[in-house]
């Protein structure tokens, strides 16, 4: 394969990328860089979770009390 | 659901459509981040809760953008003047919408991940199958998540009352039929304007699946009381549908936070058959199943004493499609004498005692002054 052909190659998958992601097609990137989270890194782990909420609780939500059936 | 469970993401997410985009096309928030906090910056929790103007109308707009006119948007198709649970009977508009706005509209979904993604928020969400997203609601996560008091109970047949057995609808148990198989897509998603539920010309119908036809004319109850040419024309249900619940006498207030409260008097499971007071081509029988609603005169007083003003204006006991059916019933176990001169599962001067003459006077074109 010539220089050319593998240039020509190159150029049209950067293409293919940038169309991808200027159309939201991005892919959330499972893993972070170092000290750092993403999304998917902590909600894909269940035991990140929990210690994160332990860490910073829900806020409670106010809800008065009803009663009978709805 | 616990919380931490209701936030995971499933790893098989990442296989399907929604899976291949960023989180943050859809919720914000930033991508790479030290702290949680700064993770959730600007983060939208219920991107689709806007529905037309969300982050699913690009690619979903054909249903985006009817689903304003769909009664699960907010309370269109309750409120017509002959199926209003309250609007008609009020004197007071501006106290009982106040009312309607605090207490009563906040049951309604708060976007489509209510049904597609995650329990509805009504009760307090949670993931359902890992953020996977599924096009046909799960008919107990979902739909039953907030149809619980009448419509689960009956379906499911987990309700009880005092003068029958009560069994799970047949279309549940052994049928195995799911909401949506019957409450289909064309109606959930809206698109067409009605004052009342049941006007809507995709609204499931028995007809549907059991058509007039030689078959069921051959029941001899049927031709009897299941055609318009039958001398006494019955709905369905006044045959097929077990006991199922009303209430009475909801109130409604504000507690001491100003958070919006609820007390019901009481819940029943019972049966009754009342006359068609609404009659049209729609609803062309003559006897109808009727369900009492748990309006009251002073529901409303919280916000403006005798804001119901009106309230003999509709019934309190309004036509029903109870989700209890079976093929035997106590209607039906004993053939004609069943339901013939049996005052138990008709709506008569007997269940109105004790009531006040302006809701006996609401249910003057439903109550049966004499029993067939």
């Amino acid at each position: 394969m010539t220089i050319k052909r593998l240039l020509t190659v190159a150029f049209i998958a950067v293409a293919v990328m940038a169309v991808l992601v200027l159309a939201g097609c991005s892919s959330e990137p499972l893993v972070a860089e170092a000290g750092q989270v993403t999304c998917a890194g902590c909600h894909t782990d269940r035991e990140m979770l929990k210690a994160d909420l332990a860490a910073n609780p829900l806020p409670v939500v106010e809800v008065a009390e009803s009663s009978g059936e709805g | 659901m616990e919380a931490d469970l209701g936030a995971l993401v499933s790893i098989a997410f990442f296989d399907t459509t929604h899976g291949k985009m960023d989180c943050r096309d859809c919720h914000g928030g930033e991508k790479f981040a030290a702290t949680r906090a700064e993770a959730h910056e600007g983060m939208e929790p219920r991107p689709s809760a806007t529905y037309a103007e969300s982050v699913c109308a690009p690619c979903h707009n054909e249903m985006t953008s009817t689903f304003a006119t769909n009664m699960h948007a907010d309370t269109a198709g309750c409120s017509s003047p002959t199926d209003a649970l309250v609007l008609a009977r009020s004197t007071n508009d501006e106290a009982v919408i106040q009312g309607l706005d605090n207490n009563c509209s906040t049951c309604h979904v708060s976007g489509c991940g209510d049904c597609h993604v995650s329990r509805p928020q009504f009760n307090d969400g949670g993931l359902v199958q890992g953020h996977v997203f599924y096009a046909e609601p799960n008919s107990s996560l979902n739909c039953m998540g907030c149809h619980g008091s009448r419509i689960q109970k009956e379906y499911t047949g987990a309700g009880e009352s005092e003068k029958t057995v009560l069994k799970a609808d047949v279309h549940w148990s052994p049928g195995g039929m799911q909401c949506v198989d019957c409450h289909t897509v064309e109606w959930m998603h809206g698109g067409e304007e009605y004052d009342n539920r049941y006007d809507s010309p995709a609204a499931p119908k028995c007809v549907d699946c059991h058509p007039a036809d030689d078959t069921f004319l051959a029941i001899g109850m049927h031709s009897k009381h299941a055609t318009p040419e039958s001398n006494t024309y019955l709905q369905c249900q006044v045959c097929h549908a077990q006991d199922y619940n009303n209430c009475t006498a909801c109130h409604v207030a504000l507690d001491e936070n100003d958070l919006p409260f609820y007390e019901t008097e009481s819940s029943e499971f019972d049966f009754n058959i009342g006359r068609n007071y609404a009659q049209d081509d729609s609803r062309p029988w003559d006897y109808i199943v009727v369900r009492h609603v748990p309006v009251a005169e002073s529901t409303f007083d919280f916000y403006g004493e005798d804001a119901l003003g009106n309230y003999d204006a509709v019934p309190t006991w309004k036509y029903a499609t109870p989700h209890s059916i079976q093929r035997v019933t106590r209607q039906t176990q004993d053939g004609c004498s069943s339901c013939h001169g049996n005052r138990d599962i008709f709506l008569t001067e007997d269940d109105l005692a004790g009531l006040s003459d302006l809701e006996r006077a609401a249910n003057k074109d439903v109550v049966l002054t004499e029993v067939p």
